[in-house]
């Protein structure tokens, strides 16, 4: 058969022809037997491919129906023990207000600065035990916000936090190399929610990670910072204060910045101020500007 | 032939323009689907097999979930195969509805075939879908024959096998499959899939010689 026949036949095959040259080569089909014998020979072959699809198709279909069975498995014992996590979650949550009503507030910078830093930072310090706590035991939806200064500055704290808060993002951190989403460990799952601003499934990714990778500081940067987008901000700032403290984190200064925010949301502008201040006086800290306007914002 | 789904008047109702909302969506996932996102299948399985198991359960004694599992996947593989050779190009109903039509025909074919689930009763979707869609072209092959298509796809070359895939299955141009391929030219891209159609031509034509001699 010449060449031009066969890339006739190929486009044929691909579905490219017009009308009226499909209708030519079926006509030349009905004609020459030659002709024809080795159009069907070649229809043949893209059965053959088309099968090879089917086959891929059902070990794809496979492969789903194992995720959602165990999906749903998994959805049953989740039902079991919801009540008794809410029953848990509500007698914590009384506890958690209670602490923050009756706690005065202190940012970092007075930790660090003030004469009486030694009380404060081992009332930080208690704070950050309760942090732990809380962390393990309380799923965070449940967490609840803490109590406001006053109405007006928590307005306005919101809407600066709504204008300047976005999950921190660099360029180190995009996972787009990774494998299959079910063959991911759950600190890379966390990461790839996360860089994809799926916040509740970077949060159940998170609970899912195991106990050492959790107390790591990067990690709980991040986490932070899902925490803050999913509005559990009291538990944010906590975390912030801590990994502020441990001066283990890459993110540098960025904490400091996080903070803020989250003091800002939760009306505390003067621990806003100082901990922007902080950031500000930090050399390596990438947002200087977005804190400057900040900054600006609470005068 | 389009398999296009046309809805009896007497299932329009005052609700129309919310039906005509979702119809437009279904046409956006089939034009999704024909461009090749495959994530719109895996969507549609997902979010519909539960509610197909527990719905063909109850019209069908089936007595085995791996009936369903089957007719559930032929159902979906159904689908794409309409949408890739661009049978079904627009829904007048809702995919659900579509899938669950094809998904309810499938069933009674296995239960004509095999006798092995018991039909309850009729279902009638008020929807018009032409009946081929309920068989597989390779279902006019015996299975002899279909195991020689399939043994002759995997003794080709991987890159073969992949342009011929690339081409024929999922529609791509020869300049779009050079530039996901990085071929230098469109020219290297052709002569790859000529000579890998030829040669899988070849190889089935050989099998089927072999078998017609052995059967003689």
């Amino acid at each position: 058969m010449e060449q031009i026949d066969q890339t006739l036949i190929e486009r044929y095959l691909a579905q490219e022809l017009t009308p009226a040259e499909r209708a030519n080569v079926e006509s030349r089909a009905q004609r020459d037997p030659q002709f024809r014998n080795e159009l069907e020979e070649y229809t043949l072959a893209i059965e053959a491919l088309k099968l090879a699809r089917r086959e891929e198709l059902k070990n794809r279909f496979r492969q789903r129906d194992k995720i959602l069975d165990l999906k749903n498995n998994r959805g049953g014992s989740v039902k079991r023990v919801s009540f008794w996590w809410l029953a848990a979650a509500a007698g914590i949550s009384i506890l958690v207000a209670w602490f923050f009503m009756f706690t005065p507030e202190r940012s970092i910078d007075q930790a660090k600065n003030d004469n009486q830093k030694k009380d404060s930072l081992e009332q930080h310090q208690n704070t950050l035990v309760i942090n732990d706590t809380v962390e393990s035991g309380i799923p965070p939806q449940y967490a609840k916000e803490e109590p406001v200064n006053t109405p007006n500055t928590k307005n306005r704290g919101q809407e600066i936090f709504a204008e300047n808060f976005t999950p921190y993002k660099d360029d180190a951190m995009d996972p787009t190399s990774r494998g299959e989403v079910e063959d991911m460990k759950p600190s890379e799952k966390f990461q790839l929610a996360y860089w994809e601003g799926e916040y509740k499934e970077a949060l159940a990714a998170f609970e899912s990670m195991d106990p050492s990778e959790k107390q790591n500081d990067n990690f709980r940067f991040l986490y932070a910072n899902v925490l803050m987008a999913l509005n559990h901000t009291n538990q944010a700032s906590l975390i912030l204060a801590g990994i502020i403290k441990n001066h283990k984190s890459i993110f540098g200064a960025e904490p400091y910045l996080y903070l803020a925010l989250c003091n800002i949301k939760t009306g505390k502008e003067a621990e806003a101020r100082k901990n922007l201040q902080a950031y500000l006086d930090t050399p390596d800290a990438v947002q200087k500007e977005r804190a400057k306007k900040i900054l600006e914002g609470l005068k | 032939m389009t398999a296009e789904v046309m809805l009896r008047p007497s299932f329009r109702h005052p609700g129309l323009h919310v039906m005509e909302k979702e119809h437009q969506t279904a046409n956006a996932l089939i034009l999704s689907l024909s461009q090749g996102n495959m994530s719109v299948l895996d969507n549609l399985y997902d979010d519909y097999r539960d509610d197909f198991f527990r719905w063909a359960g109850q019209r069908f004694q089936v007595k085995d979930r791996d009936d369903l599992i089957d007719a559930w996947h032929d159902t979906m593989i159904m689908f794409y195969e309409q949408v890739r050779d661009k049978k079904l190009t627009h829904l007048t109903c809702e995919v659900k509805t579509y899938l669950f039509t094809i998904g309810y025909r499938r069933l009674l074919k296995m239960h004509d075939k095999s006798k092995r689930t018991d039909l309850v009763d009729t279902f009638d979707a008020n929807i018009n879908i032409d009946q081929s869609t309920n068989v597989y072209e390779s279902e006019e092959v015996n299975e002899q024959q279909q195991t020689i298509l399939k043994n002759a796809v995997k003794e080709l070359p991987e890159k073969s096998r992949q342009i011929l895939m690339m081409r024929f299955m999922d529609g791509k141009s020869v300049p779009e499959i050079m530039q996901v391929l990085g071929y230098a030219s469109e020219n290297a891209v052709s002569v790859t899939l000529s000579r890998g159609l030829k040669k899988l031509k070849e190889i089935i034509s050989e099998r089927m010689a072999s078998e017609k001699e052995w059967n003689r």
